[in-house]
């Protein structure tokens, strides 16, 4: 039963939290994000058993327990496979500020590819987005090495 | 009673101090093949995976979630226990028991090296009372180190000569972390952590993983030429508030190795088990853990220490692989104890062999000053 | 073969947005006295206790520490289980297998959540650091990508997604230890709330709420002794599936994971035709399309057809299959403790203990769990051995 208390009378112990990781990369993700920030090229790799082109890159295909070590080009155009428009604050974790709302994000099948990949669309209109809507991939100028370098995807004509 | 369940396969990585040269899921990956191919199953062969790990010290929820590629847990089932390893192996157990699984995987990970270890030890206590106080896993180790050796008479240098026999074992382990030649006076020497506690007296922060395959006895007898057999096992939760416990006794192990001798039908374990691994994340607490696993009387463990009786060529040889002091990657440390003890009674454990060893016993602990305790006795 | 076993009682502590008046530990003390009290029973009689617990939501490293004293886990074997949302139904399924392997007699499940302590949605956006840190929306985000490729291949409607809604909130006026109870709530106030991602609403999503749920497992004899009509566990099954949102396209449509976990703990039983054969079902909801492709999942309806269970009704309380007589996760979302509430909601139903949520004459009770986006737990209870 909820004990029976004012509201002032409650204590509450405040704590902070802040912890700090260093999370290794592993050589898959390492390889990605500097072909990315060197050449703009986005890479998958290809399962030698189910021949499935994965993007994100991983060393394992977790279907066929394999491990993966052949190299394709994939997009940078690609199919929204999904989509939605975000209308609620969200703490970015990059920034720890809430991100501008509303923005659109969806699951991107890149050309070339077999997994769809989540990143952030252009268009934040949802009467404007739809399944089997062709995107492009809008790199930044200066890249980083990280997933951000892909700054959105942009809806194309074709 | 017969039996019922066997190691059949078992494997673990080295222990370094910074595995930043490849992922998490890569480091995972090659141990499970390792522990696959020492088993000779194969994924398909797999009905159930248990895996340990804690989000804290991943720094992601659910961290589990990124082992399922490498663990081969697609369309099966895995679970979770977030403590120490040796807890993820008694889930394990308890699968193949329970018949709803004749081969089951064993996996833990962790990587010391990403997070703060000490910072995240602080986020175990009650956020009310202890944590705002600032203890962590030093600093309440050694409230528990003094409580204990005010109590018996244990000298810093009987501490001291814990890690130098643990080091020098680690020189036969090739998977430690640390292993070297030590000197008491090397000890006495190092840093001051927290009184009496120093710098040489702890356990490095490590990366690393291990796996063990467990089978049920049909299975194991047909695929194992040297399956190793889980003889006993218990496990007991002690008091979360320090001060509720008697930190120089300890009633979980007792409870825990009691039930565990009981399974096993071991009366006198110094007798009769041949070599023990336990994990002591601080010199101290292998003293006082081999005391409350009843290999000497209460105050003893020193002295059996100093007698040789618990290093390699002794009566019970207690961590010859170098224990924790060697490495201790957090929650893998109880499973690795369960892969020493299974190498020491296949007969393979290398140059730090007991020799003929045939009934062994594997310890783990999970939160502060071994508030929960796993024993498991195994033998061929 | 395993031993049989069974849940001889369950407890439950009100759940709701913010328990300030108690700590965690003491939430969990709440439930776990619940289930003592109703299986008649004392800690004492208790061997063994499972915890099951998301700990970064409260910030607190092996949480299982500290509020263990809470479960009454002093002195005894216990250990903590997280699996994201089917935590809680894992936690359950340890706890089965704690007796059924024969090393426990009597063990207790607590599963627990307390949202108001912590950050939920940045604890659930943790995920790959390399990847979705950067681009994703927590799990509402998430969800609202499947559920656009969910509606764009079964023609699932917003009103049949709303009425699921409707359905939850007022079976949950039946529950008093339900989160959010709304009587009156409409199909249009459904409609009408806040668009958190398109297409979901915020009346459409679960809560976060804080609130324990403890069971407590008995073998054979101790249940029989003890309880007038236990609810033994005929099946237990788990399936996980890839991690990547991107690997699992059409999510909620194929679920794969649900699927063949519902199959092999159908075959278990001998179930045939669900939707006839279980009388009562607890199923983890964690938004209302869920629910419709879960249906579908279930094999409760032909694919497509998920959409017309809820407008026929025949998964409300007088239908053919009640689902969530409790209210479900959307009325209630501890999130350690919502798979443990299926569990204990399912073996209420078999007890014949539910009150006003009570189906007449259950046997037979499906309960499923979901997390990590494409995890799947699912256990059959029933009033028979065997």
């Amino acid at each position: 039963m909820r004990r029976e208390v004012q509201q002032e009378e409650l204590l509450r112990v405040p704590v902070h939290m802040k912890l700090h990781y260093r999370f290794p990369a592993g050589a898959h993700y390492e390889r990605f994000f500097k072909e990315m920030k060197e050449t703009g090229r986005i890479m998958g790799v290809r399962c030698p058993e189910c021949r499935r082109v994965l993007v994100p890159p991983r060393p394992v295909c977790g279907e066929c327990f394999a491990r993966t070590e052949e190299w394709v080009q994939v997009g940078p155009k690609g199919t929204v496979v999904a989509y939605t428009s975000i209308c609620f604050s969200f703490i970015d974790l990059t920034t720890g500020k809430p991100r501008p709302i509303p923005y659109g994000a969806g699951l991107i099948q890149l050309d070339g590819a077999y997994s769809a990949i989540n990143h952030i669309l252009e268009e934040g209109d949802p009467g404007k987005l739809y399944i089997g809507m062709r995107v492009e991939a809008v790199l930044k100028e200066k890249r980083e090495g990280n997933i951000g370098d892909i700054l959105y995807f942009k809806g194309i004509e074709e | 009673m017969n039996p019922q369940v066997a190691v059949i396969g078992a494997s673990q990585t080295k222990f370094e101090s910074d595995k930043g040269y490849e992922a998490i899921i890569e480091t995972v990956f090659n141990v499970v093949l390792e522990a696959m191919a020492d088993a000779g199953v194969k994924r398909d062969d797999l009905d159930s995976i248990v895996t340990s790990s804690v989000d804290l010290w991943d720094g992601r929820t659910a961290s589990n979630q990124m082992l399922t590629d490498v663990v081969g847990a697609i369309m099966k089932p895995e679970s979770r226990v977030a403590g120490d390893g040796l807890g993820a192996a008694f889930q394990g157990i308890m699968t193949i028991l329970a018949g709803v699984s004749e081969i089951t995987l064993v996996v833990s990970q962790c990587r010391g090296s990403m997070g703060a270890y000490y910072e995240i030890s602080n986020w175990v206590f009650d956020p009310i009372y202890q944590q705002t106080l600032g203890l962590d896993y030093l600093s309440a180790g050694a409230l528990q180190a003094n409580h204990y050796m005010k109590q018996f008479g244990i000298s810093q240098k009987d501490c001291a000569r814990v890690v130098i026999k643990n080091l020098r074992d680690a020189q036969n382990n090739p998977y430690a972390q640390v292993a070297r030649e030590a000197t008491v006076d090397e000890v006495m020497d190092s840093p001051m952590l927290a009184y009496p506690i120093k710098e040489m007296d702890v356990a490095p922060i490590s990366d690393g993983a291990c796996a063990v395959v467990l089978a049920s006895r049909e299975k194991a007898k047909a695929l194992s030429k040297k399956p190793i057999w889980i003889l006993g096992a218990g496990s007991c939760l002690d008091s979360h508030y320090l001060g509720d416990r008697d930190l120089a006794g300890g009633d979980a192990l007792i409870r825990a190795s009691k039930k565990a001798y009981g399974m096993a039908g071991i009366s006198d374990p110094l007798e009769e088990l041949d070599v023990a691994e336990v994990s002591a994340a601080f010199s101290y607490q292998e003293l006082l853990w081999t005391e409350l696993l009843g290999f000497c009387g209460r105050g003893e463990g020193a002295k059996i220490l100093q007698k040789g009786m618990t290093s390699l060529g002794g009566t019970l040889p207690v961590n010859p692989s170098g224990g924790m002091i060697a490495g201790n990657p957090v929650t893998v440390a109880g499973l690795t104890r369960l892969v020493e003890a299974v190498l020491q009674v296949r007969g393979e454990a290398g140059a730090r062999q007991v020799r003929g060893a045939r009934k062994a016993l594997a310890h783990g602990t999970t939160g502060c000053c071994g508030q929960g305790q796993y024993v498991m006795i195994v033998g061929n | 073969m395993g031993k049989r076993a069974a849940i001889i009682g369950t407890g439950q502590t009100n759940h709701c947005s913010s328990r300030e008046d108690v700590n965690e530990m003491e939430l969990v003390y709440e439930a776990a006295t619940a289930a003592l009290k109703d299986a008649e029973m004392t800690i004492k009689d208790i061997d063994a206790v499972v915890l099951a617990n998301m700990e970064l939501f409260e910030g607190r490293a092996l949480p299982d520490m500290w509020c263990g004293e809470g479960a009454g886990a002093f002195m005894k074997h216990a250990f903590k289980i997280s699996t994201g949302g089917t935590s809680g139904t894992s936690g359950a399924i340890s706890g089965y297998y704690h007796v059924a392997s024969g090393l426990f007699d009597r063990v207790m499940v607590v599963g627990f959540e307390k949202h108001s302590e912590g950050d939920a949605s940045g604890g659930m956006a943790l995920t790959d650091p390399f990847w979705d840190r950067h681009i994703a929306a927590a799990a509402i985000g998430n969800f609202a990508l499947s559920v656009s490729a969910y509606m764009a291949d079964r023609g699932v409607t917003e009103e049949q997604s709303a009425k699921v809604a409707v359905k939850a909130r007022r079976n949950a006026c039946n529950n008093p230890h339900a989160h959010l109870q709304m009587p009156d709530l409409t199909v249009k106030e459904v409609l009408e709330s806040p668009i958190l991602a398109y297409p979901v609403h915020r009346l459409e999503m679960c809560p976060q709420s804080d609130g324990a749920c403890a069971i407590i497992f008995a073998s054979e004899e101790i249940a029989k002794k003890r309880c007038p009509r236990p609810a033994w566990v005929r099946a237990a099954v788990t399936r996980h599936d890839h991690i990547y949102l991107g690997e699992v396209k059409n999510r909620l449509s194929t679920m794969r994971s649900l699927r063949e976990a519902a199959k092999a703990a159908y075959e278990i039983v001998g179930i045939k035709e669900p939707l006839k054969e279980f009388d009562v079902a607890e199923i983890y909801d964690p938004l209302t399309y869920a629910e419709i492709a879960w249906y579908e999942a279930l094999g409760f309806c032909k694919d497509g057809e998920g959409g017309m269970l809820i407008d026929g009704g025949v998964t409300q309380m007088d239908g053919e299959l009640p689902v969530n007589p409790s209210g479900g996760v959307i009325s209630t979302n501890p999130v350690g403790a919502s798979g443990t509430i299926r569990v204990a909601e399912g073996a209420l139903q078999i007890h014949g203990r539910g009150g006003k949520r009570q189906v007449p004459d259950v046997n037979l009770a499906l309960v499923t769990g979901y997390g990590v986006y494409c995890w799947s737990d699912v256990l059959i209870l029933s009033s028979k051995p065997y």
